[in-house]
């Protein structure tokens, strides 16, 4: 019997110049949310905490998920950062009551946002600057996306078209699928190009189960 | 990108080691499928147990693949976690690949397995 183990070294953790440590992350309760957000951004470093006293005695409460919160986040457009803000919002999202589905479902949408932003926005650029903000009602997670990148073709949403599945198989699409996925999971997407640049919204509902675990 | 592969039967299967298959190791995931699945074995089985989130650079790095592993060939892929199932839901892309319950069942599937022990 073979077995072989394949080795293709990843580019995660190797450390990009420019400092680009990851994130910076705040987060607060209400109105006076965000206030580490720009402060935070020089330590916050990936698997770290920003602000670990902040972190200590969240999701204390019972009713975690229907408190309100902000959280501020800010990251640089390459794929390894988009990767440490993932995981630390979706901690945040755990540790403040939030169930496992929902925060499954808020993490496939802005994964999804975020590679646009990078690949699209800022065409594979790695400097460029992202901004996003979330916050929980009670039934829904908020989030308005940041960035100064270029702007939507026609200055409106793609369509999000289902990609075609029923064609031969050099035809299938490699691409193409994420704004179908934000489409599909996401609510009340919005975007609008001002004079600082992008700026797209939308909800994911948070499942009605979410309290009970 | 940690994948290892052994050959069961008439079936090479590849597992898959990574948490997450997305736009940072999409390219790589794709060229270390490739590569993992040769060109001997009648099929070729994606063990994804491991993959816990896989975006839509990872969806498509694994049509990419599927394409370069030869005509008459076409990948399968077992154990997919819920939110990663619901990927291929939604893309209407479990049309295009064989999903398998688990591993188990993706083997069963294979008539020459019996004596392959």
């Amino acid at each position: 019997m073979l077995a072989e183990a394949m080795a293709a070294r990843g580019s995660a953790g190797g450390g990009r110049a420019a400092g680009v440590g990851g994130p910076g992350i705040g987060a607060g309760n209400g109105a006076g949310g965000g206030a580490g957000g720009s402060k935070s951004a020089k330590t916050a470093r990936p698997g770290g905490r920003a602000n670990p006293g902040q972190d200590a005695g969240l999701g204390t409460s019972p009713d975690a998920a229907a408190e309100s919160w902000r959280l501020r986040v800010k990251l640089v457009s390459d794929p390894d950062s988009v990767r440490v803000a993932l995981a630390q919002i979706g901690a945040h999202l755990l540790a403040r009551g939030i169930g496992a589905d929902s925060a499954s479902t808020a993490e496939q949408v802005l994964a999804e946002v975020l590679n646009n932003i990078v690949e699209h926005a800022f065409g594979g650029r790695s400097d460029g600057r992202i901004e996003l903000e979330v916050s929980a009602a009670a039934d829904y997670l908020a989030y308005e996306v940041r960035d100064n990148g270029q702007r939507m073709p026609g200055d409106r949403l793609p369509p999000g078209l289902a990609p075609a599945t029923d064609v031969a198989l050099a035809d299938l699409p490699e691409g193409g699928f994420g704004w179908f996925l934000i489409q599909s999971l996401a609510e009340e997407l919005s975007y609008r190009r001002d004079a600082e640049g992008n700026r797209l919204s939308f909800r994911v509902p948070i499942a009605a189960s979410a309290a009970v675990t | 990108m940690q994948l290892q592969m052994v050959d069961k039967g008439d079936v090479r299967l590849i597992t898959v080691a990574e948490k997450r298959i997305d736009a940072a190791v999409a390219i790589q995931f794709k060229d270390a499928v490739r590569a993992a699945a040769g060109d001997g074995s009648a099929r070729v089985v994606v063990d994804l147990s491991a993959v816990s989130f896989l975006d839509s650079s990872g969806l498509g790095s694994l049509v990419a693949a599927m394409k370069l592993i030869g005509p008459g060939r076409r990948l399968e892929l077992a154990a997919l976690h819920s939110n990663v199932e619901r990927v291929f839901r939604l893309t209407r892309m479990d049309t295009v690949f064989t999903i398998h319950p688990d591993v188990r069942a993706a083997l069963k599937a294979s008539p020459r397995l019996a004596d392959a022990g």
